[in-house]
């Protein structure tokens, strides 16, 4: 090697500061993504645990009878419809909004997002509790499709705004009607978000337990919960066929081809279509959607409120500590969620080798863990091997955390893949330090990323009830836990307070999002597997 | 003083070689252009220089400091490398100013900004965040940044490729300009071989990895080492030819050779002669070629006409016009050339 040196470099002093090549490049945020991934898949491990100590006696006893059987299909059929449901509703509201001269469209696109802040529980309750005769699939399936079409429309109209419009003209000037060029064109663009939104609908139709209880439709996730309070090995054997069941969905995603996501900037916005003589029913649908997901079930929980003050004293004692403890929960969980979060984001930023993008893959597979079932490993792994940690609030941030990490870390995902790594190659080239670096230019190109995956996750903690039900101390209460209790012994008025909190409290994070979507340059997707 | 010392640098990504065997010496002071086509390697040997990437083996070496040898390598941020990537890639969230003042001590930033502001020509555009800044004012602010820290070498990365023509031109002037009165070493990538010619003190020609050629735009354009080279900067003819002595037979007749001093065999060459070099004229004329015009291509100025020669070899020629000429297709004329052409004896 020497001799191929010129003289001047032989001359030169012992070359000061030569740096073993290669270590630290990246590398330590692999083996940190890595423990994160082994933390987030250790409820798989524990579930596996649980079943194999229940015995094959016990899972043989309980899967193989035809109740199973009855379980499955109410679970697939309900999945299916609500889908359907969100997909339909979810794009055609999206095409409203950004492809169609709607009046007052920032309004409407904050307003057709706020349904998520509205618990399916309390949305389950306002039907049940205003048409007692409602219950079963058709409740079920209206009521979810209410509650979670959102998840479809956010991802369709942030792909709809970022697909360029001069594909669609193109297909104009080759001839192509408008119903054809949707057909052909526009839908094949979005695919993979509708796709993707489908896939967080159907997970959440599968784990979701309190609108079912309420509507009194048996899923496999019902199941599972009331079989805890009896037999929780059983339970721990139900619980093998629903993860399957969300592996499965979450596997859709992974197998559809995501070709027609090509990120390019949009050149100029889309050519919007004037409603004309379709005004007057597109509003008419729009308002008769918002007055279903938002008004109706608000306003029955306001008419419960008022009943109560003129009947019963209002239970509204612990209204203040259940709020105080759903915050601090949900403020715990969604920042243990993002930071958890951002060194996976990170593993693929410098380089995106294969295993790489492996390992950032395997992390969305809380996705499809129930609340249910994380709960129910975390319980299992506590009076196991940690009896100290057994009824403590420490247990349910790391459920709200090991749940949520997905959403946190599609949130970051697309930061990161707007802040081009080139960005910190010339922060070094200036002489700052690696540490620096990420501080002063990585970080707060992610800021908003990590700021909107908190707001999200933070949504979905406050309104969860299932892994809050099984994990809250015993004397704990949160508004969740709270409006479940009351509601249950069928206080409608005294459940009340604690739902319009629960929709407060989420409404503001929904709101940062709806906007924050809506500006366009955050544009999260779900990374398919 | 800051030469850049480039020795039998390799790199591969996988299986893909991109840089094979690069030998470059880049003169203290001096600007050098790296000329290729897409692909052929320019900018991983920017990245290379600047420490982002890590070299398989060779060595890359700054007034004789060592930087990476193929087995251990100085970090980017202490190699004291200014780095104008692309499209500038500005910090979005950071003004024109923040922008400039990164590299530098908290105290010195203000003092040390501004005068780099007044030096880029950006005076008063301070407070202005990238997207509120044109194109071509981006990449002045991503000038002014890389030069801040006060660099023994800058690497340009493609500067100008997002901007349009006429403001290409003056950016590049203007940038030169700057570039010598900071008395940097600076090397420059592009696939443009006017920019090259017009700005560089040196090019070297990049292809599949390898440094094909190396010199000043004029000995480069009037004197290639090889075909090759002579085909990547500017329009080449190549004709074949008959060497006899200093002078060579071919399709346009007896041309006197530029021979440098060597001595080269007789026998069959080829030759080199650019558009300039060949004369159209519309009549017959003593030792000119008739020729069929294939086609005019017009430039405004002047234009580009392709003609075949009436000769068994059936060679076209590309010959620089006038632009007020008009040729028809299919049109007769008379092909002449004025020496001395360039030979290399097969």
């Amino acid at each position: 090697m020497s001799e191929a040196l010129t003289p001047s470099i032989l001359a030169a002093p012992a070359s000061q500061k030569l740096r073993r090549r290669r270590v630290g490049r990246g590398r330590a945020v692999v083996l940190l993504g890595l423990c994160i991934a082994v933390f987030l898949l250790s409820p798989l491990a524990l579930l596996a645990i649980d079943a194999h100590s229940a015995g094959w006696g016990e899972i043989h006893h309980v899967l193989f009878r035809a109740r199973s059987y009855l379980l499955l299909r109410h679970t697939v059929v309900l999945t299916l419809l609500v889908a359907a449901f969100a997909a339909t509703l979810g794009v055609a509201t999206a095409w409203c909004t950004e492809r169609t001269r709607l009046p007052a469209r920032r309004v409407w696109t904050v307003l057709l997002v706020l349904p998520i802040a509205i618990p399916d529980d309390v949305v389950g309750y306002a039907w049940h509790t205003t048409f007692p005769g409602m219950s079963g699939l058709m409740a079920a399936t209206l009521v979810m499709t209410l509650g979670t079409y959102p998840l479809v429309y956010l991802p369709v109209a942030a792909a709809l705004r970022r697909s360029d419009p001069a594909m669609q003209d193109t297909a104009y000037s080759l001839g192509a009607g408008r119903l054809r060029t949707f057909l052909r064109i526009t839908l094949p663009l979005i695919r993979t978000a509708v796709m993707g939104g489908c896939v967080l609908v159907a997970l959440t139709t599968i784990s979701e337990y309190g609108t079912f209880e309420i509507v009194r439709y048996q899923t496999f996730t019902t199941e599972v919960f009331t079989e805890f309070q009896f037999n929780s090995r059983a339970a721990s054997a139900l619980s093998v066929p629903l993860v399957c069941l969300a592996l499965l969905v979450l596997a859709v995603d992974g197998i559809v081809p995501s070709r027609a996501a090509t990120r390019i900037a949009p050149s100029r916005a889309a050519v919007r279509a004037r409603l004309r003589w379709l005004l007057a029913p597109t509003l008419g649908a729009l308002m008769t959607l918002v007055a279903f997901a938002i008004v109706f079930p608000i306003g029955i929980v306001v008419y419960w409120m008022a009943q109560s003050q003129h009947t019963t004293l209002p239970a509204a004692a612990t209204l203040g500590q259940a709020t105080w403890n759903s915050l601090i929960y949900s403020v715990l969980g969604a920042s243990a969620a993002v930071v958890l979060a951002l060194p996976v984001a990170l593993v693929s930023f410098r380089r995106s080798t294969r295993p790489r993008r492996m390992l950032q893959s395997g992390t969305y597979i809380p996705l499809a863990l129930p609340g249910v079932v994380v709960a129910l490993s975390l319980v299992f792994f506590a009076t196991r091997y940690a009896y100290s940690l057994y009824q403590t609030s420490f247990l349910l941030i790391v459920a709200y955390a090991i749940m949520h990490f997905p959403l946190a870390l599609v949130c970051i995902r697309a930061s990161a893949a707007q802040a081009p790594a080139r960005l910190a190659d010339v922060g070094l080239s200036l002489g700052r330090g690696p540490f620096v670096v990420f501080m002063r230019v990585t970080l707060p190109q992610l800021l908003p990323g990590i700021l909107a995956g908190f707001c999200l996750v933070f949504l979905f903690a406050v309104t969860e009830l299932t892994a809050t039900l099984l994990l809250a101390p015993i004397g704990v209460q949160t508004l969740a836990t709270q409006f479940w209790a009351y509601q249950s012994e069928v206080s409608y008025g005294a459940a009340a307070p604690y739902a319009l909190m629960i929709i407060v409290l989420a409404a503001l994070p929904a709101v940062v999002l709806a906007l924050w979507f809506d500006r366009g340059r955050f544009q999260p997707q779900l990374a398919p597997l | 003083m800051s030469t850049i010392e480039l020795l039998g640098v390799c790199k591969s990504f996988g299986a893909t070689r991109v840089l094979s065997d690069v030998e470059l010496t880049v003169p203290a002071g001096s600007i050098t252009a790296v000329l290729g086509a897409s692909g052929s390697g320019k900018t991983t040997m920017l990245r290379l220089i600047a420490g982002f990437e890590q070299l398989d083996s060779g060595s890359i070496a700054i007034a004789g400091r060592l930087l990476d040898d193929g087995q251990r390598s100085v970090r980017p941020q202490q190699r004291g490398v200014g780095y104008v990537p692309q499209d500038g890639a500005l910090f979005p969230h950071l003004t024109a100013l923040g922008n400039i003042g990164f590299g530098l001590a908290r105290k010195d930033r203000e003092r040390a900004t501004r005068r780099l502001l007044e030096l880029v020509g950006l005076e008063g555009l301070e407070r202005r965040y990238p997207h509120e800044l044109s194109g071509g004012q981006q990449q002045r602010v991503a000038l002014a940044r890389a030069l801040a820290i006060e660099p023994s070498v800058v690497l340009l990365d493609e500067p100008f490729s997002s901007l349009d023509a006429s403001l290409r031109a003056e950016l590049g002037r203007d940038v030169a300009r700057i570039l010598r009165a900071a008395a940097t070493t600076s090397v420059l990538v592009t696939h443009d071989q006017n920019e090259a010619l017009a700005l560089a003190d040196q090019i070297a020609v990049l292809e599949d990895g390898r440094v094909v050629a190396r010199d000043d735009p004029r000995s480069l354009y009037r004197d290639p080492p090889d075909l090759l080279a002579a085909g990547s900067i500017g329009e080449a003819n190549v004709l074949m030819g008959e060497r006899h002595g200093a002078r060579a037979r071919c399709a346009l007749g007896d041309i006197a050779l530029r021979t440098n001093g060597h001595r080269q065999p007789d026998g069959p060459a080829r030759l080199l002669l650019r558009p300039e070099q060949l004369t159209l004229h519309l009549q017959a004329t003593a030792e000119a070629t008739r020729a069929t015009v294939l086609e005019l291509r017009y430039h405004g100025h002047d234009g580009l006409a392709h003609v075949v020669l009436e000769h068994p070899n059936r060679e076209t020629v590309l010959a620089r016009v006038s632009g007020e000429l008009v040729l028809e297709r299919g049109q007769e004329v008379w092909v002449q050339a004025s020496g001395p052409a360039h030979a290399w004896t097969n």
